[in-house]
């Protein structure tokens, strides 16, 4: 385990295994996806601190749920609830390989893109879109709690009202990161017009090719 | 066409593409109660709370190729998590909207609301779109699963009738526009007047 939480792998390849997967999600048959769930377990499983446990319980609790729905109940609601978890089981492996990404430091995120090419006016709102991502929904739910304790009811009995509580304080609130953040960079010489270089080496090594080939022929053998 | 943007415009564009897709999919999650009304009002709803955000960008950012930006970055988040059709449909959208936006004004209330009715209206027809694109049998073979075959029957009946697609264009137009109204209500109340304070 000490020894998987060492590898290191490009950012490209959780790019390319996430595009994979986006095609797989769903024509794959039931043998063939759980092959894709696995590779992508063990690729999370590199990474220690975003927690593996806490995924694999929450799927078990989902399969759980799923085969109570579908053995006990046989209402309309319930095979709507069914279909729901059985959308939701087939996003795991996206999902997860969506938070290696966006827990991936800003630097190696701008190292891949620049080296895919992509024009620098792209590269840097796609990078900061991607790290604010869970900074914002973060936000809303610490603006609901704000709201509770100055007894501010965002209910949907006013909904223009609790939209506007809601919403305004994070736009004015980003409008702020925005001044600070292009200071920031800017202190970085990221103006300055010269071929960047990055800390971070991006470059695939041979385990990257090895996993992105387990990734598109192994989930295909299933469905032999 | 991206040189007018300096690296603060990226930042907020980067920042506000990643808000209107939070919240366009929090909107679109609540019509999903039921199809058929996810079919009429799933992007409508997301029109409706994504405008305020939309008209705060361009009173921020009123610069070329901010529409393309905004667009073009969702569509990569979309294709990131796993929604790559999304890509195909998205980028088109995106060019066509600058496009007119370059043609008319930046600083005009009129064609900034008029384009993003325009876009939303264009974007409620994404699932019409991968119909056309790829064809039944293709959505058949791989979204059975997502949708049921009584979802796509649903789907083929409404995007193969024009009448259902008007239907589906005039009701996120209309609550796009009054997504543009909250936002000109918002940025009169919340921006206008905290820059004449300052002023």
């Amino acid at each position: 385990m000490k020894n998987l939480a060492n590898i290191k792998l490009d950012p490209r390849t959780y790019m390319i295994i996430t595009m994979i997967g986006s095609i797989y999600m769903f024509a794959l048959n039931d043998i063939g996806f759980y092959i894709f769930f696995a590779i992508v377990t063990i690729i999370f499983s590199f990474h220690k601190k975003l927690g593996i446990l806490r995924f694999i319980l929450s799927y078990s609790m989902l399969s759980m749920l799923k085969y109570i729905f579908m053995t006990y109940f046989s209402t309309e609601i319930s095979v709507y609830f069914t279909l729901f978890i059985y959308i939701m089981q087939r996003m795991y492996p996206i999902f997860m390989l969506g938070i290696i990404v966006i827990h991936l430091s800003p630097g190696k995120i701008i190292a891949s893109f620049r080296k895919m090419k992509l024009s620098e006016q792209i590269v840097m709102p796609l990078t900061v879109a991607m790290r604010f991502l869970p900074t914002i929904m973060q936000d809303f739910s610490d603006i609901r709690k704000a709201a509770k304790i100055r007894s501010i009811n965002l209910t949907i009995w006013h909904p223009i009202r609790s939209y506007e509580y809601l919403l305004m304080p994070i736009l004015l609130r980003s409008l702020t990161t925005a001044d600070e953040l292009s200071a920031s960079i800017m202190t970085k010489g990221i103006s300055y017009d010269c071929v960047k270089t990055s800390y971070h080496q991006i470059k695939f090594q041979p385990i990257d090719l090895i996993i992105i080939f387990c990734s598109v022929i192994f989930p295909l053998g299933g469905m032999l | 066409m991206l040189k007018e943007l300096n690296k603060k415009d990226l930042v907020i564009i980067g920042i506000f593409s990643v808000i209107s897709m939070i919240v366009s999919f929090v909107a679109s999650s609540i019509t999903m109660v039921s199809v058929t009304f996810a079919m009429y009002a799933g992007s409508a709803f997301g029109a409706l709370l994504v405008g305020p955000v939309y008209l705060i960008l361009l009173k921020k950012v009123p610069k070329r190729g901010t529409v393309f930006l905004y667009y073009t970055i969702q569509g990569i988040l979309y294709a990131l998590m796993g929604m790559w059709i999304m890509l195909i449909i998205v980028v088109p959208l995106a060019i066509i909207l600058e496009i007119i936006m370059i043609v008319t004004s930046y600083h005009k209330r009129f064609w900034i609301d008029f384009n993003y009715v325009i876009g939303q209206a264009i974007y409620a027809l994404h699932g019409a779109f991968m119909l056309y694109l790829f064809g039944e049998q293709y959505i058949r073979d791989n979204f059975t699963d997502m949708m049921g075959d009584e979802g796509i029957d649903l789907m083929v009946r409404f995007y193969y009738k024009p009448i259902m697609v008007i239907i589906i264009l005039g009701i996120t137009a209309a609550l796009a526009y009054l997504g543009t109204l909250l936002g000109h209500h918002f940025i009169k109340k919340h921006i206008d007047e905290k820059d004449e304070e300052l002023s």
